[in-house]
């Protein structure tokens, strides 16, 4: 069992404030926080286990509005632990119910929900033109208000084909699809399919914050959106891995599969300050 | 595009560094550590100590610094890449090269920024060629596009490592393309870590390569395919980048920088890793070892030959062994001291003698000796440039044969195949007298050539030598038979040629380029009236299957002996696979034909010319005659024997009275026997000859006055050693009888080469001297005769004249006269041991001339009379009443000479009736008996005078014969035996 590095979230938000300030203007409210952890997956468990039920469920199905080419399964082949304390979602190339691909989508919908707080993973990405992974955000009114009114935070999106760059977006109503607000990190000298890093949002009534490897590169307040901030009610997690689909495009001969997202770990932390 | 092979032969002939390189120490004694990993090259300007060296053959001016082209106005390199066909190079390219080796380890790439003045293709761009030509690792991009606007470029290195200790900063080369010149500027060439540089996944071919023991072979094709950024970019990487492994180093090693070398026969498989990388692909050594024999020593006559490449013969003038444009390496080896053609990377080679075609139009053959490690196929095409003898203008041909296995002859693996290729087999060669190129093709990349010659094949042996007796043949060529004349083996007016060859010592005529051959023999009809069958020996080593045809034509004159006339007649036969006999390739055909056959040829008595034509082109041609067949039984009798009967005892023969013979095939033997006639002449006919047993013991011959055993035989069985008929004769010594213990016999036997010798079709005549029977002690109770074929002699003998004899001239009869057979009833007999015989007086009276004596013969009472001049026998006491005998009989032999005038008298005297001498009533009468009277006088045989007694014409009384007398004055003989004297009715 590998040693999992703990974060220590006042000195990492010591380093973010210090590159936000370099960064951006810090507006007052954005101090320091006492973040407490409420809720993580450190995906320790043999190889080959699906990722706890308690935590997780599968979202399952294909396309999701992204006309995505894989077909999300269920199965321990596109989702499962590697053994290694790590959770793999595999996306693979094979045919399953009219599609040619497949992976997987996990989300803690009904399992874990919460407004706020501060939603962290460290990952390594799969490579390879067409593979579309991220972990993200979306609001747990969705069957009710539907999308985008309920909102959705991207904490990190990644392009196969630009190993080096990140995404960090919010869709709501008014601001969604290609129209979401975001902005996108690239690593200097280094790529995210080679090894870990750990890709986290901060999320307060104020702001909306996105980093890499602790360096924050956007905030968001509701001041900067074109249309209403529905980031105020309770949102529940998504990992999953795309093949194919509007943001990315289709993979093609050169894409290596199968290939998989490592999530070392998901971790949920809750400002002690918040009652 | 450029030859890219020349750019790794990067010599420093073209020095035109633009920054001269200082550095004059060794860098092999420097600690790598204290070399600068500085990773500048060129920004702006030359970093310090780093110089441009052009390639070989390259445009050596190609390179320039524009001081202002740079993406920020400062200077950049400037590269004139010249058009195609530019005289001051074809291309441009060049590396530079730092004066001090570089510590680059720490670097994953090599990057540029670069922009073209039209869009472009750089054909390639890299590093680590310090164009000295001893660089190692090489690696570069190829293909890069261009535009014309600044971009960075990105080389990444295979492995940094590697690169410890590296001169060669910077290389590119390139080519103009469409035609045109172009110009490319350089700037910010360095050496980086970029960091997006991931995923190398390796590469080394995937294939097997066919190899042989003592080799070495360069591993090539060796490249990295990273993930740059998000998309794979490949990079030629040298072997030395990469850690080989062998499967089994027994067979293949690799050595330094990707050299294998094969050690060992069998199947070795290489991989490799870039670092910790395994390449995908593998290269799997199939090895062999070479051939270590040479190929057979051609032992064709060089006069027979057309050679392209031998050791045995003169060969003619080859322009190349592998064209440029062919698939193969070629190269001169040596195996086991003979030169061998060693074609390796075998695909295909085409062979070139356009500039001085090959004429193989008198030639049969192609032979050529192979060695392939594979023998999945060998494909050999010839290709014939035509009347016009260059390649193209419509009559150009060619043809393909392909082997196999399967084929004939068959492609062996690992071992020297002889092929022998009919040039027939090359059915679309329209012409073989401008061949141009041989094209080999085959699925073994390593194949090995050697005595690649077209020939003119020759039967391995002579035609059979032919068994017909000559007795029966009329040859026009044949070395077993006297040859009538013929005129011309091939008549002015003909298509073909002939030759005279020997084939083991044989006379034979070859034809080549046969069309139709015309032999005349018009100046010496031959007359094959009666001959029945038509021979001739063929071999030819053209194919003769179907439809291919030989054809025979028989032309005769006629009775005006000579062409035209209105009386010629021919026929013409074609013999082909499926013909009677069939055609055949390679071996003699004996065609054997009856005369009947040509039904056409119905006059045969002036037979002039004989055609031969058809679809084989080399014909060879023996034995060609005409012949009568043997018949199965004799025609004509044997020949009757001249010995005189007197020295005869006959068994079997209508020329002599014969012996009684007990059985002339007796129970015991193993013979079928059947007494026929031949042309009215009696004769034993023996089948199914084992051992044929003749006896005569109820008789047995007395022998011992004999010197010779005689008979005729007739055998239609063919006498070829070791037929052998035997004669045995057995005596049953002095008892008479068989056994006893005094038996004693000989066996002689009689072949094709005894004297006398055995033969075939004719009577022959064994006269054996008995002496030669050693074993036949005694011969006075002869009482068998044995014939024997027993194994392999003739089946089925004629026989006749079987008889012993006294050679040479007789002092006395061997034999009693023949015991007269007339009832005694008829007879007055004076004197014979067949009958009473009345009284006779004296057999001398005492005034006659003559000496009488009586002897036996056989045991046969005889008068013998010497030193005759008359004699007087005297019956005068009790004469003879003859009124009722009307003839008179007498027995005589004399061994003296019987040639006129020799004469013998007979007188007859009549008492009359007083019955006394005297009184005037006496009659007589005299007759003489000459060699030419009838009955005749003869030497040495009994000689029956029976005379009518009306011939005795003055014997005009007979009823008191009372005297008679023989008479030899003058020049009869003078010892006469006599016996059975009588008169009869």
């Amino acid at each position: 069992m590998k040693a999992k590095p703990q974060r220590r979230a006042l000195l990492a938000l010591t380093a973010a404030a210090v590159a936000c300030l370099a960064a951006c203007a810090s507006p007052s409210d954005e101090g320091a926080h006492d973040w407490q952890l409420v809720w993580q997956d450190e995906f320790e468990g043999p190889a080959g286990q699906l990722p706890a039920a308690t935590k997780w469920r599968f979202d399952i199905g294909t396309d999701w509005g992204n006309a995505q080419l894989e077909y999300d399964t269920g199965r321990p082949e596109n989702a499962s632990l590697d053994g290694a304390g790590n959770l793999a979602i595999t996306a693979r190339r094979e045919a399953w119910l009219g599609r040619s691909y497949t992976s997987a989508r996990i989300t803690t919908r009904g399992l874990f929900e919460q407004a706020e707080g501060r939603y962290e993973a460290r990952i390594k990405m799969p490579r390879g033109k067409g593979i579309w992974p991220a972990f993200w955000l979306l609001g747990a009114n969705q069957t009710t208000t539907g999308w985008p009114a309920c909102g959705e935070i991207d904490i990190t999106e990644f392009r196969g084909q630009n190993p080096s760059t990140v995404l960090g977006t919010v869709h709501g109503p008014g601001y969604s699809g290609t129209g979401g607000i975001g902005r996108q990190f690239d690593l200097a000298q280094d790529r995210f399919d080679t090894g870990f890093h750990t890709f986290a949002l901060e999320w307060t009534e104020a702001s909306l914050r996105w980093y890499v490897d602790d360096k924050l590169y956007q905030v968001i307040r509701p001041g900067d959106l074109p249309a209403a901030w529905v980031f105020d009610h309770p949102f529940y997690i998504i990992l999953n891995v795309a093949v194919g689909g509007g943001c990315v495009g289709a993979p093609d001969a050169s894409t290596p599969l199968p290939q998989a997202m490592l999530a070392d770990y998901v971790r949920v932390y809750q400002s002690a300050g918040r009652p | 595009m450029i030859r890219k092979t020349a750019l790794s032969i990067g010599l420093l002939a073209a020095s035109v560094a633009l920054i001269p390189a200082s550095c004059a120490r060794d860098a092999d004694l420097l600690d790598p550590a204290r070399f600068p990993s500085d990773g500048a090259v060129f920004k702006d300007a030359f970093a310090a100590q780093v110089g441009y060296a052009a390639f070989q053959d390259s445009k050596l001016d190609a390179l320039s610094v524009d001081p202002t082209g740079g993406p920020d106005g400062s200077a950049a390199l400037k590269i004139s890449v010249p058009a195609p066909g530019d005289p001051t190079g074809g291309f441009a390219g060049g590396a530079l090269v730092a004066g001090m080796a570089r510590d680059l380890a720490g670097y994953d790439a090599l990057t540029f920024w670069a922009r073209a003045s039209r869009s472009a293709t750089l054909d390639m761009v890299g590093l680590g060629n310090d164009n000295t030509g001893g660089s190692r690792f090489g690696a570069s991009r190829s293909g890069v596009q261009l535009s014309s606007t600044w971009r960075k470029y990105v080389v990444p290195i295979p492995l940094s490592d590697r690169l410890a200790l590296e001169r060669g900063l910077f290389q590119f080369a390139d080519a103009g393309e469409g035609g045109v010149g172009y110009e490319v500027w350089f700037d910010d060439i360095q050496y980086e870590r970029v960091g997006t540089i991931a995923f190398p996944r390796p590469v080394i071919p995937r294939q097997t390569l066919t190899e042989e023991v003592g080799r070495t072979v360069q591993i090539q094709g060796t490249s990295v395919v990273f993930d740059v950024g998000g998309s794979d970019q490949t990079v030629t990487a040298s072997p030395a980048y990469f850690t080989f492994m062998s499967s089994d180093s027994n067979i293949a090693r690799v050595g330094t920088d990707g050299r294998v070398s094969i050690v060992g026969a069998g199947t070795a498989t290489i991989t490799a890793k870039l670092g910790s990388a395994t390449a995908s692909g593998a290269i799997t050594f199939s090895t062999t070892a070479p051939p270590t024999t040479a190929p057979p020593v051609p032992t064709r006559p060089a006069s027979e030959v057309l050679s392209l490449f031998s050791d045995a013969y003169p060969n003619a003038t080859v322009d190349t062994w592998s064209t440029s444009w062919d698939q193969a390496d070629v190269a001169d080896v040596q195996v086991a001291g003979n030169a061998v053609k060693r074609y390796s990377n075998f695909g295909y080679a085409a062979i070139e003698f356009s500039s001085q075609t090959a004429n193989a139009s008198a030639t049969s053959h192609i032979h050529l000796d192979l060695w392939v490690r594979d023998a999945g196929n060998f494909r050999i095409k010839l290709v014939d440039f035509g009347a016009n003898g260059a390649y193209g203008g419509g009559d150009d041909s060619e043809s393909e044969v392909t082997l196999t296995p399967a084929t004939s002859p068959a492609l062996k693996a690992g071992a020297w195949t002889s092929i022998d290729l009919p040039l027939s087999a090359f059915p679309l060669l329209q012409s073989r007298s401008h061949l141009a190129q041989i094209i080999i093709a085959g699925s073994s990349p390593i194949t090995y050539l050697d005595n690649v010659y077209f020939y003119l094949a020759s039967p391995a042996a002579a035609a059979p030598t032919p068994s017909v007796p000559a007795a029966q043949v009329i040859s026009l060529f044949s070395n077993a038979y006297p040859n009538v004349a013929v005129d011309t083996w091939s008549a002015s007016w003909d298509n073909a040629d002939v030759a005279d060859v020997q084939l083991s010592g044989n006379a034979t005529k070859r034809y080549t380029n046969l069309v139709f051959a015309g032999i005349e023999f018009t100046s010496h009809p031959v007359d094959a009236s009666t001959m029945t069958r038509f021979h001739m020996d063929i071999w030819t080593p053209y194919p003769t299957a179907a439809p291919a045809a030989l054809r025979v034509k028989l032309v005769d004159f006629g009775a005006n002996g000579s062409f035209g006339g209105g009386d010629d007649v021919e026929h013409e036969l074609a013999f082909t696979a499926a013909s009677s006999p069939p055609l055949a390739t390679g071996s003699w055909v004996g065609i054997d034909v009856p005369l009947s056959a040509f039904t056409g040829l119905t006059t045969r008595g002036h037979l002039a010319q004989l055609i031969i034509s058809g679809d084989p082109r080399v014909v060879f041609v023996d034995n060609v005659y005409f012949y009568r067949t043997a018949p199965t039984a004799p025609t004509v009798a044997a020949p009757v024997p001249t010995v005189p009967a007197g020295n005869v005892i006959s068994l079997f023969s209508n020329s002599y009275p014969n012996v009684a013979v007990d059985t002339w095939s007796a129970g015991w033997d193993a013979a079928d026997l059947a007494d026929v006639q031949i042309a009215g002449n009696d004769a034993k006919k023996y089948s199914n000859l084992m051992f044929a047993g003749i006896e005569f013991t109820s008789a047995p011959v007395n022998a011992a006055a004999m010197t010779h055993f005689h008979l005729d035989i007739w055998t239609p069985d063919p006498v070829d050693a070791p037929a052998a008929f035997r004669v045995k004769l057995v005596d049953f010594g002095a008892d008479g009888a068989y056994g006893g213990g005094n038996d004693v016999e000989h066996e002689l036997a009689f072949t094709a080469t005894s004297s006398p010798a055995l033969a075939s079709g004719s009577w022959i005549s064994l006269d054996i001297p008995l002496a030669a029977f050693t074993g036949l002690v005694t011969r006075e109770h002869l009482a068998q005769l044995l014939f024997v074929a027993d194994p392999s002699g003739p089946k089925t003998v004629y026989m006749d004249n079987v008889f012993f004899y006294r050679a040479g001239q007789l002092t006395a009869p061997l034999a009693p006269a023949p015991t007269p057979t007339l009832p005694a009833a008829n007879v007055i007999s004076l004197y014979s041991n067949a009958y009473a015989n009345v009284p006779v007086d004296t057999w001398s009276a005492g005034w006659d001339a003559a000496d009488v004596e009586d002897v036996q013969i056989s045991g046969n009472a005889v008068k013998k009379y010497t030193n005759l001049v008359f004699a007087g026998i005297e019956f005068t006491s009790a004469p003879i009443n003859a009124a009722a005998m009307p003839h008179f009989h007498l027995d005589i032999w004399t061994p003296d000479a019987s040639a006129p005038p020799a004469a013998f008298r007979v007188k007859l005297v009549d008492f009359g009736a007083n019955g006394g001498y005297g009184g005037g009533d006496d009659v007589e009468h005299e007759l003489a008996f000459t060699a030419t009277t009838t009955p005749a006088l003869a030497t040495g045989s009994w000689i029956s005078l029976d005379i009518p007694l009306s011939a005795f014409t003055g014997l005009t009384t007979r009823a008191h014969l009372a005297q008679m007398l023989f008479v030899a004055d003058g020049s009869g003989p003078k010892t006469v035996f006599v016996d059975n004297i009588y008169l009869h009715r």
